[in-house]
This record gives C-alpha cells, sequence and structure tokens, in this order.
C-alpha cells in the first residue's frame, strides 16, 4: 500500500508512538482515579504529554491544555462553552464542518455567524475580515489552512486583528499542528483546537484544545473528574474541570511520544520535507494534461496537500482506480468541507485529495505519477 | 521532624509538584488526602521536614498552586 492520505490521519506513525501505546495499555492504570502506583503512572502520562504539547505551541502553563476524543469535540467545547445568544462570528469560506454545524446548531441560541469571502484559491485578506466586524461580533473563528485547497490563512494577522479589536481568536489547527509551527502567544490565539492523529502523529480517539490564562469556559460534558468527589457541583480547577469522565491514557500517552517526535526532530525539518514533497507533486501533476490544482500556486503558501479536478474523469473514479488497481490511497468527495468547495467552484463532483506525509519519499510520488498517467490514458495523455 | 500532608488545587498540580520535589533531596511521597480534609483534589504530598514552610515556598517559586497544608 502507498499511503498518500495524510490529511485524513498520518500514516504509518513514528515507531515509538507505536510502542509507547502498548506499553502505557498494558502497564498503566486510570488516571485521577485513586493513589495506587497504576493510577499515579497515568496521571503522569497525562502530564507529560501535556508538557509535550506545551513546548510544541509556547504554551506557559500546561494545566491549560485539555484533552479530548479529537479536534471536532474540541471546536465543539469552545463555541458552545464560549459563546451565548447575541453573539457574532466570523468564519472563513473554507472552514470544515465541525465549525459550521456547531455554529448552526448555534444559531437555537442566537449566536449569529458570517462567511468572509475569500479567493477561489482559499486567499483571504485581513482587512476584508475587518470590514465584516460588527458591534456584537466576539469571536474570529478561522481554520489554519484548508483541508481541501491546502491554503494556509494568515492566523498571525488574524491575530492581530482580533486583539486590536478585543475579540476572541479560536483557530482549528486540524491541518497544521505538528507540520507548521504555531506559537499562541505570538499569534494572539485565545482558543487553540487540535487533533492528535494527524501532524501531531498520535493515535485516532486523540485530540485537545488550549484556552488563554484569565478566559473561562462552560465544559460539553459534566461528571466524574476523580477530584472533590464530595461537591455536587463541577469543579472549576482545570484540567480536571473540563476532563470529566475517563481519559483515553494509552492513546494520550502515545499522541506524547508522537510529540516528542517532533521536538527532537524539528518542525521546520518537517515542514521543509513536506515542502519538498508538496512541490515535486505539483510538478508531476502539471505535466499531466486536463488535471486543474485547487488552491494557490505557490508551495510555501500550502499546507501538504493538493487536490485536484479531471477534464473528462470524476475524481471518485480516480480515486477508486488508485486504490484498487494500484493500491495507492487517496481521498475523493467533499472532505467534509462544503464551503471550500463552493469557493473552489468544485461542489458537484469534488476533488481527489493527494497528502502526503512525514514518511513518504520523492519516489512514491513517482510512482503514483506514473499510476495517474496510466489511468488518464498514457504518455499521450501527458502534457 | 515533623509528617504533613501539602494539598494542591489540582491533581495536575500535585503530579508538577511531585516532578520538582524529586529533583531535591527532600523525603516525599503522594498520599491521598484523609478523608476529614474535604478540601483540594483528593491526592496530597506527605512529606517529612523540620521546616514546612521552606519545601511550600520552594513549590510557590515553582509556581505551583498549594490550598493547603495539614499537619499529621
Amino acid at each position: 500500500m502507498l499511503y498518500l492520505d495524510n490529511a485524513a490521519t498520518t500514516w504509518p506513525k513514528p515507531e515509538e508512538v507505536y510502542l509507547t501505546h502498548d506499553r502505557v495499555f498494558r502497564n498503566v492504570g486510570n488516571a485521577g482515579r485513586g493513589v495506587n502506583r497504576a493510577s499515579l503512572a497515568a496521571g503522569r502520562q497525562l502530564i507529560h504529554t501535556r508538557d509535550s504539547l506545551a513546548r510544541l505551541f509556547n504554551i506557559r502553563r500546561s494545566e491549560r491544555i485539555v484533552f479530548t476524543q479529537n479536534v471536532t469535540e474540541s471546536i465543539n467545547t469552545g463555541l458552545q462553552g464560549l459563546l451565548e445568544g447575541g453573539d457574532h462570528v466570523l468564519i472563513s469560506s473554507v472552514e470544515h464542518n465541525s465549525v459550521v454545524r456547531p455554529l448552526e446548531y448555534l444559531k437555537k441560541r442566537g449566536v449569529q455567524y458570517t462567511v468572509v469571502p475569500s479567493s477561489k484559491e482559499g486567499l483571504l485578506d485581513v482587512n476584508t475580515i475587518e470590514s465584516y466586524l460588527r458591534p456584537e461580533t466576539r469571536l474570529l473563528c478561522f481554520t489554519h489552512a484548508s483541508n481541501v485547497l491546502g491554503t494556509i490563512l494568515p492566523v498571525k494577522e488574524i491575530g492581530e486583528l482580533a486583539h486590536r479589536n478585543n475579540l476572541l481568536f479560536m483557530v482549528d489547527s486540524a491541518q497544521t499542528a505538528g507540520v507548521i509551527p504555531i506559537d499562541v502567544d505570538d499569534m494572539n490565539i485565545d482558543f487553540l483546537a487540535f487533533t492528535g492523529h494527524k501532524g501531531l502523529l498520535g493515535p485516532p480517539g486523540t485530540g485537545g484544545y488550549y484556552l488563554r490564562e484569565g478566559l473561562d469556559l462552560n465544559p460539553l460534558i459534566y461528571g466524574g473528574t476523580g477530584t472533590n468527589s464530595a461537591m455536587q457541583k463541577q469543579p472549576g480547577i482545570w484540567p480536571e474541570a473540563m476532563e470529566s469522565g475517563t481519559r483515553n491514557v494509552p492513546g494520550i500517552a502515545a499522541l506524547g511520544a508522537g510529540v516528542d517526535y517532533i521536538l527532537k526532530e524539528g518542525i521546520n525539518k518537517i515542514r521543509q520535507h513536506e515542502l519538498d514533497l508538496i512541490t515535486l507533486l505539483m510538478e508531476l501533476i502539471k505535466k499531466l494534461a486536463g488535471v486543474e490544482i485547487l488552491g494557490v500556486q505557490s508551495p510555501k503558501l500550502r499546507t501538504g496537500l493538493v487536490s485536484c479536478t479531471f477534464l473528462d474523469v470524476s475524481p471518485d473514479s480516480i480515486c477508486a482506480q488508485l486504490d484498487r488497481n494500484y493500491g495507492i490511497i487517496t481521498r475523493s468527495g467533499l472532505h467534509c468541507a462544503p464551503f471550500a468547495h463552493s469557493t473552489a467552484g468544485t461542489m458537484q463532483n469534488g476533488a481527489l485529495r493527494i497528502s502526503p506525509g512525514p514518511f513518504n519519499t520523492e519516489a512514491e510520488l513517482g510512482t503514483l505519477y506514473k499510476a495517474l498517467a496510466d489511468i488518464l490514458g498514457g504518455e499521450n495523455k501527458i502534457g | 521532624m515533623d509528617d504533613a500532608i501539602i494539598i494542591f488545587v489540582s491533581v495536575h498540580q500535585t503530579f508538577r509538584a511531585e516532578e520538582e520535589l524529586g529533583r531535591t533531596d527532600y523525603i516525599f511521597s503522594v498520599v491521598p488526602v484523609p478523608p476529614y480534609v474535604q478540601e483540594g483534589c483528593g491526592l496530597g504530598i506527605k512529606v517529612r521536614t523540620i521546616n514546612i514552610e521552606e519545601i511550600k515556598c520552594f513549590l510557590i517559586n515553582k509556581g505551583i498552586e498549594i490550598m493547603k497544608t495539614v499537619k499529621l
């Protein structure tokens, strides 16, 4: 199998991630549930991963990091926990359904949102965002990079805009955490939502969020935290107040191993490898006749994915043929982001998304190119 | 030498304190908080020392939030 669907979930993981999951799953108990050695060992695993994430994102106090199952749960917690009736939110025109659907639900509570238009390539002008501000605007909620177009949004500039206007700033880092540097202070990020199983190289079922010190939100889930058990009310101390119910300790420990791998390798080295692969991938695709690459053409303005459409063939058909006949894994469809496809003009047929990861090679992209050329009609169709 | 339990605001802070004390020569262990103590996260750190204030100052200087101290 040649796996090129790392924007959905990275595969493979660093070996230490598998080893850590296995070791912790076999030997460790439930965090915050008593003072037995198994429970204490579990608690120490959580704090280790929290500290590693804090180093990666330049977060001063790691107790402001809360573990969830995934970035969707994190975004839901942020939107439902921060917003109240009468609040207004600005989002981009490339947001994922993980942002759009909670906001649609929150309309019932009187929350309104506006989509700030971007170019067909997903480029967004900060001045345009400013022009959409209203007196009741409370939150700017933007993805760091589109999961369809690959286009990176100007998060630092949006953070400055939020800071100047005393607005909350939430960032969905699903496609960038672990690959593109994120500094919550430098970018003025108040709420950072991340997933564990993509660029952070952890297992599925792990994710989390960071909320800036001095801010508070209502939990999405209430219940047992393993602390202050005599109290009927939810404790208010972070992170336990936000982590009711058993955490996925083996998964979170393995996520810590993934983050430690990134810290050891260096995020700039990982990003450079991604840039090298994306640059080559775009060059190869441009050699194929009748193929259009979505998003910006400069690799430096993109994250590690390339989505494309085909003149005479549906992306679904190409995706299926790559899988069935060549063992190459990609993803077609709408990628849970209809706004992004509307922006790109690809709502009808979607697109084929090719997303190499940190362990893919240039030679593997050559294999993909030959397969695509073969499917599209052989050498005579290569431009 | 007296025994005392330092009680923290959260499990996170308790583990943070354990980590910091692990880098010193203080004698300590993570223990359950006695049932008659209603405050805290349920975990505490039991220390044997002639100067509990010195340990508290050490932890506070490391940014750790202490809720209270209970002498045994």
